[in-house]
């Protein structure tokens, strides 16, 4: 068969839809659905900054007079901004990419690089300003032996965790972005 | 722009584009429970569009995009998905098929596009809504050269598998 005949075959389902539209089926589910994956995207961001912030103000009231609680209030503080400068850059970067398809895998593969250097810096933005006057508090006063157990452990599962899902969904999905970008980029040498 | 004539312009946008949105999904989800997943998640895309939309390309062309862009990252999703067969008939259905006039014939041509890998899938669809190489560039983001290479080996394959194949109505 040449394709003209196909593009004629292809051109007959213009003449009558192969679906009818349930529309307001349609709009329930589109309102549910855009909820539910704004709700996703902003829970890890927002969660963090929320409790960053009210970390920090729950240390300063708890303890008013220990210098460390001020750091430590301090030093989680610093951690909710700098998620929240990561936010904004995120966001604008959105407006960069051109809009072709080759744009918006580009988009894909940024933000999915960004959180796998989140990740992989985690130590160093989230568990060492937080650990650091955490540990100096308790070398200064006399801490229950479990506390110094308790707290290494807590920081060792979140770096765990965050490492898991980094290598478990972040960086496959990278993968898969730049094997699609290969193929859609790809120049075939030679044609069958 | 308000929530009422955002939806507004989404309606009329699915009433003058849904054959382009149909095309889009059964040329990247076989089973219905699959269509229909699809068809949801290319809807939300294009609502979610209509303010970024500026008229710098042709509404169709945007649409068209815009409906590609979440196929193709919905593919990606689904091959880590398991749906159960019977949770379709739990839900109220958004589309139905509409299958007063089947054709053989257009059957096959999709079953040839879903074999294709997702990008020469996208560039066969626009290949045979008549989109120019210069426009399928534009809209994936490639050179018209690179298009015209691939448009060249999606035709020989698919007058290839014609060939194959045995069938009274073609």
């Amino acid at each position: 068969m040449e394709f003209e005949e196909m593009r004629k075959i292809w051109d007959s389902q213009n003449r009558e839809p192969l679906y009818v539209i349930n529309e307001s089926a349609l709009h329930k589910r589109i309102q549910s659905k855009r909820n539910r994956a704004s709700r996703v995207s902003d829970t890890n961001e927002i969660g963090l900054m929320v409790i960053t912030t009210v970390t920090s103000i729950i240390l300063i009231t708890i303890e008013r007079d220990s210098a460390y609680s001020y750091l430590s209030a301090a030093a989680m503080f610093l951690v909710g901004v700098y998620i929240l400068i990561g936010r904004i850059k995120r966001k604008k970067r959105v407006q960069q990419f051109d809009r072709s398809i080759l744009g918006d895998i580009d988009q894909a593969i940024a933000n999915v690089s960004s959180e796998i250097k989140r990740a992989r810096t985690f130590f160093w933005w989230m568990i060492a300003p937080v650990s650091i006057p955490i540990v100096m508090n308790f070398v200064s006063a006399e801490i229950p032996i479990w506390k110094w157990i308790v707290i290494p452990l807590a920081m060792g599962f979140a770096l765990y965790i965050t490492r898991w899902e980094m290598r478990r969904c972040h960086i496959p999905r990278k993968q898969e972005l730049e094997t699609l970008r290969a193929k859609l980029l790809e120049e075939p040498s030679e044609t069958k | 722009m308000g929530e009422t004539e955002h939806n507004q312009i989404f309606r009329a946008w699915l009433k003058d584009h849904q054959g382009l949105i149909f095309k889009v999904v059964r040329s990247f989800a076989r089973e219905e429970f699959d269509q229909e997943d699809l068809f949801q998640e290319i809807s939300i895309k294009v609502w979610k569009s209509i303010p970024q939309y500026k008229g710098e390309a042709a509404l169709t062309t945007w649409i068209y995009r815009v409906a590609l862009n979440a196929a193709i990252s919905w593919n990606r999703k689904e091959k880590r998905r398991v749906m159960p067969q019977d949770s379709l008939n739990e839900v109220e259905r958004v589309i139905s098929e509409n299958n007063q006039n089947p054709d053989d014939r257009l059957d096959w041509l999709y079953s040839e596009i879903v074999k294709l890998n997702d990008i020469d899938r996208s560039i066969a669809l626009l290949l045979l809504d008549d989109y120019s190489y210069q426009e399928m560039a534009e809209m994936l983001g490639i050179s018209a050269n690179n298009v015209g290479v691939k448009v060249h080996r999606i035709k020989q394959h698919l007058i290839a598998q014609s060939e194959k194949i045995s069938y009274h109505g073609i």
